[in-house]
């Protein structure tokens, strides 16, 4: 368990330091893209499809790094507030966990074939495969899936240590 | 076993099993995509191009304004500014906490940054001043909520961007409702004053004012690039949002100097905490959107609607009680993900203006920000106060009740709303 933890930790260390520079890179292409049209009145091509790349690989990398922070939005007040249901709250996260588990290996699957079948396709406005996009899918699903199964060793100490990982607002 | 039965019953379930919100979505449609026998590989491919597009961009620059306002002591400025302003009247660091939102709101658009910005410096000052906690806490949530109302906001992009409708129309439509909001707290926040005998401010200072005037105007370079940048045709929403952060940074980094460049990384870490859930969030309730497109619920609703023939007005009002309900226990951007789909074809049957519904919307699920359980303003809020979740939600009902009443103003009187985009802006209302 604990070499799991070891690789999972290099994984998340990874993923985070991919995440930070993928949104770096998304401020400076928006940035080139608005500049260079207000001085030089000259659209760039391929600014546009750069941002969305980073931008999606952005959103899957926090998405993945965030099961393992438990940060993804839940409700569990209605659990808590039910007196038969808050007993059974352990198998309630186990259950949890092998939903998040299922969509995870879901989305690992059948990304890949999405991935697979995105090898020919180009980008619109960069001559390169699309398959480099949508391969961001079965990868941070992957990871998500690791770190769910890192978490189901971890259900007590994580019950015991934080009733109120519940609520979390993203954005509002 | 009618799938629409099986989309809903299961998402509904593991949501209240304590599934995360975007795994819910995920997982009911892919039952529904199993049962119907439609290929899986629709998954991946729908989830992929919830998010692929350059409106969505937004999001995660206004998250790092909210971010970067705080790190480049930015607030610190504009709380400067909103101190200056009420003089010794009674009850004045109240107000003043409510007009610092006001400020901050209309730089920033996250009403969670600013609790953990301005909340973290007035609800200690206030308890030092001898207010009570809970009415520190519950002035401080309820006045932070505006940022959601005031452009630039992270649900009306949220909304715009998946509703199909103008964001710069509805960024101008958010102005008159948030200083409603605003000013209708401001009055309830001097009656309490009078009536509980809170402490008065120092005396006004036409110098003082003058001083946090000139070191506090200069974030509002935020809203004039943002608001006036997507009203002038420069920008789309998202490259506004980037101008917006980039002026932000030049401020911190060269103008004010209190931001260096490792401390901006941190700051872009920071930032993305927030910003997985939200948009696997987005992709999840894209698919889950297909699947009741593939299963016509927009339609059904709509000949529903249609065929009751209920007035517009009960409709919005329905709409009112469902986003209240919703907002109290789920995530505004996912109550909008999963319910605008479904509202929309509704309203436009009913022949309500989008902007409008928009608003009324975005303004409910920023009361959501202060209701228990998913309140997360007030959860905040009540950490900084260092009281207990109950005892703040009591204290911030009649707030609550405030917030309510101008709800209710801007469903009967559209023109509120309506007004200022359709005289600032009437080729973003078409």
């Amino acid at each position: 368990m604990e070499s799991f933890t070891a690789v999972l930790d290099v994984i998340d260390k990874i993923q985070r330091r991919l995440t930070t520079i993928f949104f770096f890179l998304t401020l400076v292409v928006v940035a080139l893209q608005v500049f260079n049209r207000m001085l030089f009145q000259i659209p760039i091509m391929w600014t546009q499809d750069i941002s969305v790349f980073c931008f999606i690989w952005l959103a899957m990398l926090s998405a993945s790094s965030s099961v393992r922070s438990r940060g993804h939005f839940r409700v569990v007040s209605f659990i808590d507030s039910i007196g038969f249901l808050k007993r059974w709250r352990f198998q309630w996260e186990v259950f949890a966990l092998i939903m998040m588990i299922l969509m995870s290996a879901v989305l690992t699957i059948y990304g890949a074939v999405f991935t697979l079948e995105g090898v020919k396709e180009q980008s619109p406005g960069l001559a390169f495969s699309m398959a480099w996009s949508y391969i961001c899918v079965p990868v941070c699903s992957f990871t998500a899936l690791l770190f769910s199964l890192e978490r189901m060793g971890s259900i007590r100490r994580d019950l015991a240590g934080d009733s109120a990982d519940s609520v979390m607002e993203a954005g509002s | 076993m009618n799938p629409i039965l099986v989309l809903f019953g299961s998402f509904f379930l593991m949501l209240f099993l304590g599934v995360p919100i975007s795994f819910s979505l995920g997982l009911s449609s892919v039952m529904v995509i199993l049962m119907l026998d439609i290929p899986l590989s629709i998954i991946p491919q729908t989830a992929y191009h919830g998010l692929d597009s350059f409106v969505l961009l937004a999001i995660p620059f206004f998250m790092l304004l909210g971010v970067l306002m705080t790190a480049g002591s930015l607030t610190d400025r504009l709380l400067e500014l909103a101190g200056s302003l009420f003089g010794k009247s009674r009850g004045s660091t109240g107000k003043v906490n409510i007009a610092a939102s006001v400020l901050f709101g209309g730089v920033s658009g996250s009403a969670v940054a600013d609790v953990a910005g301005i909340g973290a410096v007035l609800i200690r000052a206030m308890i030092k001043e001898g207010y009570t906690a809970e009415y520190a806490v519950a002035v401080t949530a309820a006045a932070s909520t505006v940022g959601i109302i005031l452009p630039p906001s992270i649900f009306l992009v949220v909304y715009g961007s998946l509703g199909n409708i103008s964001i710069g129309a509805l960024f101008l439509a958010g102005i008159v409702p948030g200083l409603l909001i605003s000013g209708t707290q401001l009055i309830y926040c001097s009656y309490l004053a009078r009536r509980d005998g809170h402490p008065r401010g120092q005396p006004f200072s036409f110098p003082r004012f003058v001083k946090a005037f000139r070191k506090g105007i200069l974030p509002f370079g935020i809203t004039i690039i943002v608001i006036g940048g997507i009203r002038g045709g420069w920008f789309t929403a998202t490259e506004a949002a980037v101008i917006a952060v980039l002026y932000a940074l030049a401020l911190g980094f060269i103008i004010y100097r209190t931001i260096s460049v490792k401390r901006f990384f941190a700051v872009l870490g920071e930032a993305t905490e927030y910003l997985g859930p939200t948009l696997f969030c987005v992709a999840m309730g894209m698919l889950f959107g297909w699947v009741m497109s593939y299963l016509d619920v927009p339609a059904l609703v709509g000949d529903l609607v249609k065929g009751l023939e209920l007035p517009a007005i009960v409709i919005l009002l329905f709409i009112v009680v469902l986003f209240v309900v919703v907002g109290t226990f789920e995530s505004g951007v996912a109550s909008i993900v999963i319910f605008l789909p479904i509202i929309q074809p509704m309203t436009i049957a009913a022949g309500l203006d989008q902007v409008h519904v928009g608003i009324i919307v975005c303004t409910t699920l920023a009361m959501g920000l202060i209701t228990p359980p998913y309140g997360l303003c007030l959860l905040l809020a009540s950490k900084i106060g260092g009281i207990s979740i109950d005892r703040a939600f009591f204290a911030v009902l009649p707030w609550i009740a405030v917030f309510l009443s101008v709800v209710a103003v801007m469903v009967f009187f559209p023109d509120l709303v309506l007004a200022l985009p359709r005289w600032l802006a009437p080729e973003f209302m078409n």
